[in-house]
């Protein structure tokens, strides 16, 4: 019976191998089974990181974190290996959130600073600035905007710019803004003026379109105030047209002379001696009117050449309120008498200016000559029981480094279509053989020997020159 | 008694014959057209004076009438324009030349006879010499020493309240003058002033200064003289001229001068040497006469 013993050992030997042998696949199947979800778990992860990074870089550390995953790969099979590698990858990306989030935070901050600094240059402009949408409603402005429009600049958010914009002609700018909305493009520098209570303001206009995803969602608008820089350039052309005109003038006016005291001189002794000539009574009276001529055109070219004059100016430091008071006394109109005249000056004006004083009274003589003949004219005008008092008032005031004398007067007043002529040399509105139109343009090339300007507004009633002086500075 | 001559000469036809039409009343006129033809004559020695414009195609008056000068120094010359007369200060000290006429309009005939009739006399001092027929001598006044000169300019300001356009200028221009007199002129014998500006000053019985105030129907004036005589002709251009093109604006040397010239319509100075200096000055009323203003200087 030794081989049933044998037997007897082998069969549950067998068995016994068998359910080994069966284990171990079962194992084996376990194995490739954890594997198997170890694997489709670290896919999942990947992919969900990718997706992650995609989101928030947008694509753009997708080439850094593959490169992490490469460097150190997961150890296939190994679970705690698979966990820790990922473990500390996912360190590695919280680190790198951490610092993501800190620069946007900086970043931000540095937004908010560069939207207060825009902010600051948009309130700082002296020029009218703001922001309309489609509707042409403010969506924002700066406070020159608000200034120019008289208001709070909480009142303006939401209403038309152009309606709350003061006296700007209606329609005159909305084409351009509808434009600027339409083709994206900018106007620019389109001028305009306005009455406002002091005189005539100008101003500049330029639009520039704020445009999203092709279509223009807001159009910033500028109103820039260029009411000096007109002046100036007014008074600029006004001295290049003198320039020119002085040095054809002074050679126009020599030669004319030598003819002139001939025919005047002639037509004086045909007046003393008559007898000589032959002359009777009505040869006479065309005499005197050939003497009465010469005379005018005479007058004409000396105002021209002291237009043209390029003599320099006696120059010395000068009080100008007694220079002021001195014009007024040399006034010999019939009624001045009549008008009411009166200097006044500023606070903690100091009158001192280098100054021709000659000069200047010539300048101080003609402004009030026209004054006193406006209000006179005025004064003709208004029935007498209207209680018209013809009044000049001279204002001395001070302007940065600059002295102001403002001669105004509440004559006859000069339209608006005439003022810009007034500096033209022989631009007058008087009748011939009053005043030869060189007053004004002769002031004005004294002003320029004074480094100084001279400008008018006319608006109410009230006519003003200005006369501008550098004032003296003390050592 | 034979007419005294004067030759004419000016390119412009309707001015010379203007200008003899007026001189014919008193003198015999012969007009040339231009120098050429004034130095082809052979009497141009003879006349006892020569006028002549300065702009003139050919050889310009200032140098036709130094040739004048120079053949016949005895014959009277005088210059006239319708130019500026401050442009040619300087050319009339280099030519020796110091009479320049300007032609006005109105023609400032009454100036222009008295100019004549003064060079042609020689008697170039007195206001009252260049005053119209209806003028006068309203009143002198003698200073002899420096308190006095301040009153008589108050004085002659009061004098002249009705007619003065700016007594400001007047004050100005006859404080210059009367300093000029009282200060400058008076010279010891190595011709050093004698006397600082603006010192008390007694002046000696010899050095008196005489103020004489004039007026006529188109004009009132002031002659100062001294007796001292010590300003040249040339000084006097030299200073008028420098200051005219601006070198002396930073002294005060002939400023003086160059102001009345500037303030007043006329200057006139007659000079005899180391004898007496006349300083002239008048103002037309409502600046009657528009032109350039002349160059008087006469130097015996």
């Amino acid at each position: 019976m030794a081989v049933d013993r044998g037997f007897l050992f082998i069969v549950p030997a067998i068995i016994l191998l068998l359910l080994l042998l069966y284990r171990m696949v079962w194992i084996h199947r376990r194995l490739a089974k954890t594997r198997n979800i170890a694997e489709t778990l670290y896919d999942a992860l990947n992919t969900s990181f990718k997706e992650l990074f995609q989101d928030l870089t947008e694509g753009h550390d997708l080439d850094w974190t593959r490169e992490i995953l490469y460097e150190s790969p997961p150890r296939k099979g190994d679970l705690d290996g698979l966990i820790s590698s990922f473990k500390g990858l996912l360190n590695r990306q919280v680190s790198l959130f951490q610092s993501k989030n800190r620069r946007i935070r900086e970043l931000n901050e540095r937004i908010l600073v560069s939207k207060k600094q825009l902010e600051a240059v948009f309130d700082i402009l002296n020029d009218g600035l703001c922001i309309v949408d489609s509707d042409f409603r403010i969506v924002r402005l700066n406070r020159a905007f608000a200034e120019i429009c008289g208001q709070e600049i909480k009142n303006l958010l939401g209403a038309h710019s152009h309606e709350v914009f003061p006296g700007l002609p209606k329609n005159k700018l909305t084409g351009p803004l509808q434009k600027s909305f339409e083709t994206m493009e900018r106007t620019s520098e389109i001028k305009f003026e306005i009455n406002a209570p002091d005189g005539k303001r100008y101003f500049s206009y330029t639009t520039f379109p704020i445009s999203k995803e092709g279509r223009v969602e807001y159009v910033v608008e500028l109103f820039r105030n260029v009411t000096v820089e007109k002046k100036i350039s007014d008074q600029l052309i006004r001295s290049a047209n003198l320039a020119t005109i002085g040095t054809m003038i002074t050679g126009i006016a020599h030669e004319m002379n030598n003819p002139l005291s001939g025919i005047s001189g002639c037509a004086q002794n045909m007046l003393s001696m008559p007898e000589v000539f032959g002359m009777n009574d009505k040869g006479m009276e065309r005499v005197r009117d050939i003497v009465e001529c010469a005379n005018r055109a005479e007058t004409i070219l000396k105002d021209l050449l002291d237009l043209s004059r390029k003599k320099e100016s006696q120059f010395v430091i000068t009080n100008i309120v007694p220079v002021i008071e001195k014009s007024l006394k040399s006034i010999h109109l019939n009624g001045f008498d009549r008008i009411r005249s009166r200097i006044t000056m500023a606070p903690e004006v100091k009158p001192l200016v280098n100054c021709d004083p000659a000069r200047l009274m010539q300048v101080f003589i003609n402004l009030l000559t026209n004054a006193s003949l406006s209000v006179l004219e005025k004064e003709g005008r208004v029935p007498r029981e209207k209680d018209y008092v013809p009044r000049i008032d001279v204002l001395l005031g001070q302007d940065g480094s600059y002295l102001t004398v403002a001669f105004t007067d509440n004559g006859i007043g000069i339209s608006s279509d005439k003022i810009s002529y007034i500096f033209d040399p022989f631009y007058s509105t008087r009748p011939p053989g009053q005043g030869t139109g060189l007053g004004l343009s002769i002031c004005s090339k004294i002003m320029l020997e004074h480094s100084g300007r001279l400008y008018a507004e006319s608006a109410d009633n009230k006519t003003t020159f200005t006369v501008e002086l550098p004032l003296h500075k003390p050592l | 008694m034979k007419k005294q001559s004067i030759l004419i000469v000016d390119d412009e036809k309707l001015v010379r014959e203007m200008i003899a039409d007026f001189l014919e009343q008193e003198y015999q006129v012969v007009t040339a057209e231009n120098a050429d033809e004034a130095l082809k004559r052979p009497d141009l020695g003879c006349f006892d004076l020569v006028l002549s414009d300065i702009n003139m195609p050919g050889l310009a008056g200032y140098e036709f009438l130094k040739r004048v000068k120079v053949k016949f120094p005895s014959v009277k010359t005088v210059l006239m324009t319708a130019y500026n007369v401050d442009d040619y200060v300087r050319m009339a000290k280099t030519h020796g030349i110091c009479n320049i006429i300007s032609k006005t309009v109105p023609f400032n005939f009454s100036e222009l006879l008295t100019m004549v009739r003064s060079l042609i006399r020689e008697e170039v001092f007195g206001i009252e010499k260049y005053l119209q027929a209806d003028g006068k001598v309203v009143r002198e006044y003698v200073i002899k020493d420096s308190a006095e000169a301040k009153g008589v300019r108050e004085d002659i300001l009061k004098l002249f309240e009705k007619e003065v356009r700016d007594t400001g200028e007047l004050r100005l221009v006859l404080d210059e003058i009367v300093t000029n007199a009282l200060y400058h002129s008076v010279k010891n014998p190595e011709g050093d002033e004698k006397y600082r500006e603006f010192s008390s000053v007694q002046l000696k019985p010899d050095e008196y200064i005489r103020i004489v105030c004039a007026l006529d129907s188109e004009k009132y004036g002031v002659s100062i003289v001294d007796q001292q005589g010590t300003l040249t002709r040339d000084m006097v251009l030299y200073k008028i001229d420098r200051h005219i093109r601006g070198e002396g604006v930073l002294d005060d040397d002939g400023r003086g001068l160059f102001m009345t010239r500037v303030f007043a319509d006329r200057l006139i100075i007659n000079i005899a040497p180391k004898k007496k200096t006349e300083i002239i000055i008048f103002n037309y009323r409502d600046k009657l006469y528009k032109g350039f203003k002349p160059l008087y200087i006469n130097e015996l």
